[in-house]
């Protein structure tokens, strides 16, 4: 008999069907008939559906009441289960335990994935859209006042459309110096499409002629004491003098993470903005779409452009971050119901295995009446106790999850909808995954007792639920998670590893070095010059005031170098795995190395004159050992193709290599020191020491403000207060822990998930061939030889899985970016320690099957037989 | 006749087809049979589900028992469970038919 009528004659058991077999016998014939009689399959198919569940219903209706009561509705059936599962624990708990793992991740994740993905904060916040223009090659288009006109006139799908633009300011405000906010210049349509309404004060209006501005709550509170005569107040933004009419309420921060709001002004607007809106009653996005494209690729067309264009219409809150965050943690999600579905399969054979190791009492049930039904129900049900069991813990770890990475970022969520939190709907979703996960690894053993005579289980001891080929397959699926949970395992210590070893390295100085951003968005310093002239003026000022040691600027901090590029050397074929490697790029004031204590191995450091006339440029150690083979670097030329373009640039001195992290691979990171004046970018941190760091911070604040008034700066983590490269390389650090902690989890629980799978195997292994191990015994076997027997088959069985595994990690892992060069992706102590874990572990697995092997009575066995 | 005999006598509509069926079917009165017959017959669409009940019902009321016969072809010589009326249900029929009758009387020959 097939599968498929198998499985349906189990499913007829469970609804208590007495006549399973006769059903399905006479369902089969008559499909038979049917199918030669010239009925489509399909049709024949949905006959036989509706022909089974028309019989499991009659059988549900008719069946006699007590004999139901039993089978289905079970308190005596439930106390049966949990004394069961009390009876022999540890196995239980084992694989309670992994659910539990799997259960939190999972929980965990969903938390943070419903976190990320929440609908604008908003009255009917999910049908506010993002008209979302991409060109051919799929970049953004930035969108003009004229396009939004455009489309309020020429579409009718939209109800309201609005434009907005963000941007980084500086407001100066009553106490201390100016600080840097987030602002937003948004149309009036945006105000009231959001329903936008002001805690204090009023929204703008046409009349106020571009100069009204609203202030955030956070502003309020932080700058403004809360006073409610802030309304009215004129402050100066970007050197321009507005006026505040209104404070928002304080959970309005948009579109990301707002601080200031105005309108924009005619013709004040550059070519970025971007467009919400919200749909006009009964339109769908599809039409609103094809309505936009219509409209700006006739506006397009009419500007002599011929590049098509592609319109996305996703919710406010979707589609935002490059990364895709919410489909890397939907794929993470997939991943973690996928092990779930292998540990259920798992959890079923062991209850199955714990079953046919319980026939003797399985034996009596059926001597006094108990049905396969019945047996059916209680093993449901100690599947569904195990997997509750797993998933109040698993709540437990999901909280705790949830919890950790809240306090590592600390706030720091990137949008201001964003808010992963620890809710109810976490809770029912892993209790809801415990019960379909538990009624389906109760169901398998279910089915494949419905499938076999019970009769037949008893007496053969397993051989009649696992035949050859299903032993076959089962090895192959055990051998498939060994291979699966060996590569999880040597990922997530890996990840472990790299983020143990993620402290910030000692080598250079960082806790009593403290940053400050700047940005330069007032008007007039589009040109350089003049951005060069107020940093050298600042740096003189600096060097004269005693409450701060020294300043220097510098593109970005270090450790968090992300901007590099593959120079090409004078007389240096390009060597195509050197070529690879990236060299990180800095652009730094003279006195950076100092600051830093970076010792001078060769040549000369910048001096202040570096920047004008010939480019030069100082190389770390690591450069030279990477791109020259340790010969002598200065004076030779090189080129940056991606940065400074064909400009060739000469190497004057080398430095001594910095690591942020403490790692061989951190510390042989190569790197190249522009002067800062080659770039003078329009934002970068300033870094300085002083004894103190709130004077030395307040210092570089007035010095700043003596230049430039309305020239703000901000710390790290926004705010006034200056952090110390230290602090900051720490919340970086915390970030890898949670992945680290999250990667470990999910690496456990899929070796665990792994371990039980192999228990499971080795019990039915054991019950298969127990006159095999009696007969030993009886001819002289000992205990111990016995117990050796069964580890061995077990440790031999997952060998093959183990070995590919190992393959296929030290294929795999290389990719791995998360690892940062803090981890070898091939470091021999995790490969030594995770094989020795797991075959420490899987020896332990063999113990149970091999100690109830070894207590076997050989007379016994037998005898039975 | 006291109440709960007159209740196992009284066969409804499905259980006199049902059991007619097995009476003509003999040897064979297993659920496909029954089905195809009281299709033929009767005109009437059943499910297996139905048959099964209902053979339920007769067997429990006495009018039905079940044995196994070895059965040939399809079901691969495995033992094939099969309906025989007993003389209850013949007795059930056969009164069943004389109510059916006597209610059709004043029809003349339409009712018969």
């Amino acid at each position: 008999m097939s599968r498929r009528w198998a499985t349906a004659r189990g499913l007829l058991r469970l609804c208590g069907a007495r006549d399973a077999g006769e059903a399905i016998r006479d369902v089969r014939e008559e499909a038979i008939a049917r199918r030669t009689g010239g009925h489509a399959r399909g049709r024949v198919a949905v006959w036989v559906a509706r022909e089974l569940v028309t019989v499991a219903w009659y059988e549900l209706r008719d069946g006699d009441m007590t004999r139901r009561s039993k089978s289905i509705f079970p308190l005596l059936a439930l106390r049966l289960a949990a004394r069961n599962v009390s009876r022999r624990p540890a196995i239980p708990l084992l694989a309670a335990l992994t659910l539990a793992l799997g259960y939190g991740a999972a929980g965990a994740i969903f938390g943070v994935y419903t976190g990320f993905s929440r609908p604008l904060p908003v009255p009917e916040g999910d049908s506010v859209h993002w008209l979302r223009v991409l060109d051919e090659r799929g970049n953004p288009v930035g969108m003009t006042l004229g396009d939004l006109e455009a489309l309020q006139q020429g579409t009718r799908a939209f109800a309201e459309l609005g434009a907005y633009e963000t941007a980084s300011v500086s407001m100066r405000v009553p106490a201390g110096f100016p600080v840097r906010l987030s602002h937003a210049a948004m149309t009036l349509e945006v105000f009231h499409l959001l329903r936008a309404e002001p805690l204090v004060g009023r929204l703008p209006v046409d009349d106020d002629g571009g100069r009204a501005v609203l202030i955030g709550h956070n502003v309020w509170t932080d700058y403004f004491e809360a006073d409610p005569a802030v309304v009215g107040e004129t402050v100066r933004i970007d050197a321009v003098d507005r006026v505040i009419v209104g404070v928002m309420h304080e959970g309005h921060r948009f579109p990301f993470q707002q601080d200031v709001w105005s309108v924009i002004e005619p013709g004040g607007a550059g070519a970025s903005l971007e467009i919400a809106g919200r749909l006009g009653d009964g339109i769908t996005a599809d039409q609103a779409i094809i309505d936009a494209s219509r409209v700006l690729e006739a506006r397009r067309r009419a500007g002599g452009e011929t590049l098509g264009l592609r319109v996305r219409l996703p919710a406010f809150t979707e589609e935002r971050g490059e990364g895709g965050e919410s489909l890397a943690l939907a794929t993470l999600l997939g991943l973690v119901i996928c092990l779930l579905l292998v540990s259920c399969s798992n959890v079923s054979n062991l209850l199955l295995g714990r079953a046919l190791v319980r026939a003797d009492s399985l034996a009596v049930h059926s001597a006094i009446g108990a049905g396969p039904a019945q047996l059916v129900v209680q093993m449901l049900l100690e599947a569904i106790l195990i997997a509750l069991s797993g998933a109040l813990a698993g709540v437990v770890i999901a909280a705790g999850a949830i919890l950790y990475i809240q306090s590592t970022l600390h706030g720091h969520w990137g949008y201001y909808w964003m808010r992963v939190q620890f809710e109810p709907a976490v809770v029912l979703f892993t209790l809801a995954l415990a019960l379909a996960t538990g009624l389906l690894s109760g169901m398998l053993p279910a089915l494949r007792l419905g499938r076999a005579d019970l009769g037949e289980i008893l007496r053969s001891n397993a051989a009649g639920v696992v035949g050859p080929g299903r032993r076959r397959m089962s090895r192959w699926l055990l051998n498939g998670q060994v291979t699966f949970s060996c590569i999880a395992l040597i990922i997530a210590a890996l990840m472990a590893g790299a983020m143990l070893r993620s402290r910030t390295a000692s080598d250079f100085r960082a806790d009593d070095v403290y940053a400050l951003s700047v940005s330069f968005s007032t008007e007039g310093y589009e040109d350089p010059e003049r951005r060069r002239a107020l940093r050298a003026a600042l740096e003189q000022s600096a060097a004269l005031d005693a409450r701060i040691g020294a300043l220097v600027a510098s593109n970005v901090l270090p450790g968090l170098e992300n901007q590099g590029d593959v120079p090409q050397i004078e007389g240096v074929a390009i060597d195509p795995e050197v070529g690879r490697k990236r060299t990180l790029v800095l652009a730094v004031t003279p006195g950076y190395f100092e600051l830093f204590n970076l010792s001078l191995l060769s040549g000369r450091r910048f001096e202040s004159i570096d920047g004008a006339g010939e480019r030069v440029a100082l190389v770390s150690d690591a450069f030279v050992h990477h791109h020259l083979d340790g010969g002598d670097p200065i004076g030779r030329r090189l080129r940056l193709p991606a940065l400074a373009g064909d400009e060739w640039i000469r190497i004057v001195g080398v430095v001594a290599n910095t690591a942020a992290y403490e790692s061989a691979e951190s510390r042989a990171q190569s790197r190249l020191y522009l002067p800062f004046a080659v770039l003078e970018p329009r934002s970068y941190q300033l870094l300085f020491t002083g004894a103190d760091r709130d004077a030395a911070a307040s210092a570089v604040r007035q010095a700043l403000n003596e230049l430039d008034p309305d020239l703000g700066v901000s710390g790290y983590f926004g705010g006034r207060s200056a952090v110390s490269v230290e602090e900051i390389l720490r919340y970086v650090r915390r970030i890898y822990q949670t992945v680290g902690v999250l990667s470990l989890m999910g690496g456990v629980s899929a070796a665990l998930v792994a371990l039980i799978g192999l228990y499971g195997a080795l019990t039915f292994e054991v019950q298969r061939s127990l006159s095999e191990i009696g007969l030993r015994m009886a001819m002289g076997a000992t205990r111990s030889d016995v117990l050796r027997q069964v580890t061995r088959t077990g440790l031999r069985s997952v060998a093959p899985g183990l070995a590919l595994g190992f393959l296929m990690s030290a294929a795999v892992a290389p990719a791995l970016g998360v690892l940062r060069g803090h981890m070898s992706a091939r470091d021999p102590l995790i490969y030594v320690g995770v094989f020795l874990a797991y075959v420490a572990v899987a020896t332990l697995a063999t113990l149970g099957p091999g100690r109830r092997a070894a207590r076997l009575d050989p007379a016994r066995v037998l005898r039975s037989d | 006749m006291t109440g709960p005999r007159a209740t196992s006598d009284y066969l409804g509509e499905f259980e006199h087809l049902v059991l007619l069926a097995v009476m003509a079917l003999g040897e064979q009165a297993y659920g496909v049979p029954i089905r195809r017959l009281i299709a033929q017959r009767a005109d009437r669409e059943v499910s297996f589900g139905a048959v099964y009940s209902t053979l339920r019902r007769l067997q429990a009321k006495g009018h039905v028992q079940f044995s196994n016969q070895p059965a040939s072809g399809f079901a691969g010589g495995r033992p094939r469970r099969v309906a025989r009326t007993t003389a209850s249900g013949v007795r059930a029929v056969h009164a069943a038919q004389r109510r059916l009758r006597r209610m059709a009387e004043p029809l003349g020959e339409a009712g018969s």
